[in-house]
């Protein structure tokens, strides 16, 4: 075993060297692209949901290609070390980015200094999926329903306070407070388990949480599921009403996965890619495995589409840091 | 009843060919891991865990499991025989496992180090078996408060643990506390000391600080001095403990497996602070405190088992309430989701057949550990007796190695070297690492919890003093910290640890 992943290590090794070696060479003809391993690098860590993603799609276009797609994780820094190792990357069509734009463009405002520009400095492939969020309250909670929280937070006596762990579930919880138009206190966690920790004891008033979490915690009894921030109902869980049946009209919450390349990759390498990569994402395959994860396709006709979608992101991310008073570190 | 019928399930499921194979392999790599200093159970199983994706989720379990819970075996015998530890559970064996190793007594150390894992092995199984449901409910009291005043009451105790002047010891402390600020502010976002360094934007990486400061700085220090070198080739002797060591280790090992459990259920440094705590605990009651530091049997049997116990009882919380109670049960989560789990409760109601298959595995483990380990012994000497000069480069290698695949960044080693002068450093000047290490794993998590109180109690302190679990701890700290400061129990103290030296 561990001879295994030693081999792998080398192997990886090995990887490196070709790519650097060829990268020095003749452009690539998109007809015959891949003729190599592609290397596809994400900021999710080895082993999270994040990851089964990113691999899940990396061996849909191993089957495509019959090339190997080598997954790298570079965690940190909210994927910035991702971000910049693809942007130093050469643009040859053999480095591939898979990442949320959570990091990609929440990092726009959340640091002082990104260094980049999404729109510019990276090329947008296509998009992947979009992940659905729940609106919960403690399994104890007297809320039954989404209207019945709202009242209940307008009238509280002291401060409404929401529990977050990640960047992601802050912009959520900001979004929501926006469209209810409502002000509360952030408490931040590290974990999502002690985030569900304190407001199932009713610590804190309420908990947005990615669903496939969000049904599990339920389903034991520790948090009821109030509604779902998809554009309709999410097929694992079609009991879940979404809010804006609940009133808050234009509430929408997903946020997505894309797929870049590094700028300066040759267009029709882009388009190759793009083009298996939305085979991919609408495959019946795909569906059945994100409804596992509480996420669904997100399908763009084409790769301009899908950077327009970029584009909303980065305005989404704008407001939220705004709102939820972060400062550009 | 339910108990019975419930282990018949499991046994059944971890009895199949393969999963015996897989938690085999699991348990060998992890007592070599846990042998080879600088490697510890957290990178290999970060390592390892692509090659579970092909596997059936209780095998992959099982597999892994077996690494964690072997690499605390293996730990041990780095510890008792170099004096490194193999991981920081198991800190507090070298310090009375290396003497017994120096007075000759080495195969006696190992025995009882083995003895005392499998005995709290199995006694955690079981009480991981009984108790997983029931002991749920024991977190479900601990908010924020609580943990804030546990850490607090941890921190206290690494003072006490720690050798030579309490100044130098409440310095180091502080040092600890001061690189845990590093990274991201959790509660407001703001980015602390990372001088623009994105890989410290998440803080400090624990793999380039604790190989850092063990490994590699051991390794200078070995060949900085020609007479610490010869610590490998220190004569096994007979693997039989004497009537009088014995009888001396098995109320240790009772001991150490009840605090041992204990503390490995609480999130948060569960394992090591087991053996932390099981160390003062022995030191305190014993007749012969002075015997501490000089080759106690009793220093090393406790914390061995309760190092061991606290790793079984860890799977407590990651399988009742779905949280990890450190790096490697974190790791874990990930491993249960790549299978398409999601950690919490329902896993024992919705695969039961995993819960307890792996409760199973792990006793079936600790029975191959100390089956295969106490004949082994000899080769895992072999692997230890291995020339220095050759020996050392290759650990180096392998620390680097591991460094470097944790976050696929040479960054990373470069922290890792910086640590090494660091450890380097300190023990020239004499400060011991594990209160270091201590404040600089529970400080952030403490300041965490801090600040959460403090936002949840919109800003009342009382809130600490107001909830009785909370308060039992604060008053134990305070209480700990003004015995070490009265006179006469430091020069008790003082005494103690100057007859090791």
């Amino acid at each position: 075993m561990l001879g295994r992943s030693i081999a792998t290590f080398i192997a990886g090794l090995g990887t490196t060297a070709v790519i650097l070696a060829t990268s020095l060479t003749i452009p690539a003809q998109a007809q015959d692209y891949p003729t190599r391993p592609v290397r596809v690098i994400t900021g999710y860590p080895a082993g999270g949901g994040g990851d089964m993603l990113i691999r899940h799609y990396a061996t849909g276009l191993e089957t495509e290609t019959g090339q190997r797609y080598i997954v790298e994780n570079r965690p940190g820094a909210n994927g910035k070390i991702a971000t910049d190792a693809v942007i130093a990357a050469s643009p040859d069509g053999y480095t591939l980015f898979i990442f949320g734009s959570a990091g990609v463009a929440g990092n726009l405002f959340l640091l002082k200094e990104p260094g980049y520009d999404p729109t510019t400095d990276l090329i947008t492939a296509a998009t992947l999926t979009a992940s659905g969020f729940f609106l919960t309250v403690g399994a104890d909670s007297p809320f039954e329903n989404m209207k019945a929280l709202m009242d209940g937070l307008k009238s509280k006596s002291g401060t409404i306070k929401y529990g977050a762990s990640t960047n992601v579930s802050i912009a959520a919880s900001e979004e929501f407070l926006r469209a209810a138009d409502l002000k509360a206190t952030r408490v931040a966690y590290k974990t999502m388990g002690d985030a569900v920790r304190d407001v199932a004891a009713g610590q804190t008033d309420f908990l947005i949480a990615d669903a496939a979490f969000a049904m599990a915690q339920a389903k034991e009894g520790r948090l009821r599921i109030l509604a779902a921030t998809t554009p309709e109902r999410m097929p694992s869980a079609p009991e879940v009403p979404i809010m804006i049946e609940e009133g808050l009209a234009d509430f929408i919450f997903t946020p997505r996965v894309f797929a870049w390349f590094p700028k300066d990759t040759p267009a029709d390498i882009v388009e190759k890619t793009a083009a298996q990569l939305r085979e991919i994402a609408a495959s019946e395959e795909t569906a059945k495995f994100l409804e596992l994860n509480g996420a669904v396709p997100s399908l763009t006709a084409s790769s301009v589409e899908a950077a327009d979608v970029l584009k909303q992101d980065i305005e989404m991310w704008k407001r939220v840091t705004a709102a939820a008073g972060l400062e550009a570190q | 009843m339910d108990l019975i019928a419930n282990l018949a399930t499991g046994f059944s499921a971890a009895l199949t060919f393969t999963n015996l194979g897989l938690c085999l392999i699991g348990v060998v790599l992890g007592t070599a891991i846990g042998v080879l200093p600088g490697i510890g159970p957290i990178a290999t199983i970060a390592m390892l865990l692509p090659l579970t994706y092909g596997a059936p989720p209780l095998g992959a379990l099982i597999m892994l499991a077996g690494i964690y819970y072997g690499a605390q075996y293996g730990g041990s015998t780095t510890a008792i025989l170099v004096n490194m530890p193999g991981e920081t559970a198991s800190v507090v064996t070298c310090i009375d496992g290396y003497k017994m190793a120096q007075n000759g007594r080495a195969g006696a150390a190992l025995s009882i180090a083995a003895i005392g894992s499998f005995v709290a092995g199995c006694v955690g199984t079981l009480v991981v078996a009984a108790f997983a449901p029931a002991l749920a409910a024991l977190s479900f009291h601990f908010l924020s408060p609580e943990y804030f005043s546990l850490m607090l009451f941890g921190l206290v105790a690494s003072v006490v643990l720690a050798h030579g002047s309490i100044m130098k010891a409440v310095a180091m402390v502080f040092l600890g506390l001061l690189f845990g600020l590093v990274g991201t502010d959790v509660q407001s976002g703001v980015v602390r000391y990372a001088f623009g360094v994105t890989q410290l934007y998440d803080g400090i990486d624990f793999v380039p600080l604790s190989i850092g400061l063990f490994g590699i700085a051991e390794i200078m220090r070995n060949l900085d001095s020609p007479t610490a070198r010869e610590g490998i080739r220190h004569r096994v002797g007979t693997l039989w403990p004497t009537r009088e060591e014995i009888s001396r280790s098995w109320p240790a090992v009772l001991r150490g497996t009840g605090l041992g459990s204990i503390l490995g259920i609480l999130p948060g440094g569960g394992s090591v602070l087991g053996s932390f705590g099981s160390y003062v605990l022995e030191k305190r009651i014993s007749k012969h405190p002075e015997a501490f530091g000089n080759g106690a049997v009793e220093g090393v049997a406790g914390p061995e088992a309760a190092n061991n116990a606290g790793a079984q009882t860890s799977f407590i919380p990651l399988l009742t309430l779905g949280v990890p109670s450190n790096p490697v049960m974190a790791i874990m989560v990930g491993a249960l989701m790549i299978q398409g789990i999601a950690p919490g409760t329902a896993v024992i109601n919705d695969h039961p057949t995993l819960f307890w298959g792996l409760v199973a595995s792990m006793w079936i483990g600790n029975l191959m550990l100390v089956i295969a380990n106490l004949p082994l012994v000899g080769v895992w000497v072999k692997l230890l007796q291995v020339p220095y000069r050759i020996l050392f480069p290759i650990i180096i290698v392998l620390c680097c190695i591991g460094i470097y695949v944790t976050q696929m960044s040479s960054t990373m080693i470069v922290f890792a070297v910086g640590f090494a002068v660091l450890g380097y450093l300190f023990s020239k000047l004499d400060c011991e690492v594990a209160p270091f290490i201590l404040a600089f794993v529970l400080g952030p998590l403490m300041e965490e919890n801090l600040r959460r109180s403090m936002v949840l109690s919109d800003g009342d302190p009382t809130v600490f003093l107001s909830r009785p679990i909370s308060l039992a701890l604060i008053l134990a700290s305070v209480g700990l910290f003004v015995l070490i400061a009265l006179p006469h129990v430091r020069s008790t103290r003082q005494q103690a640890f100057q007859d090791e030296d």
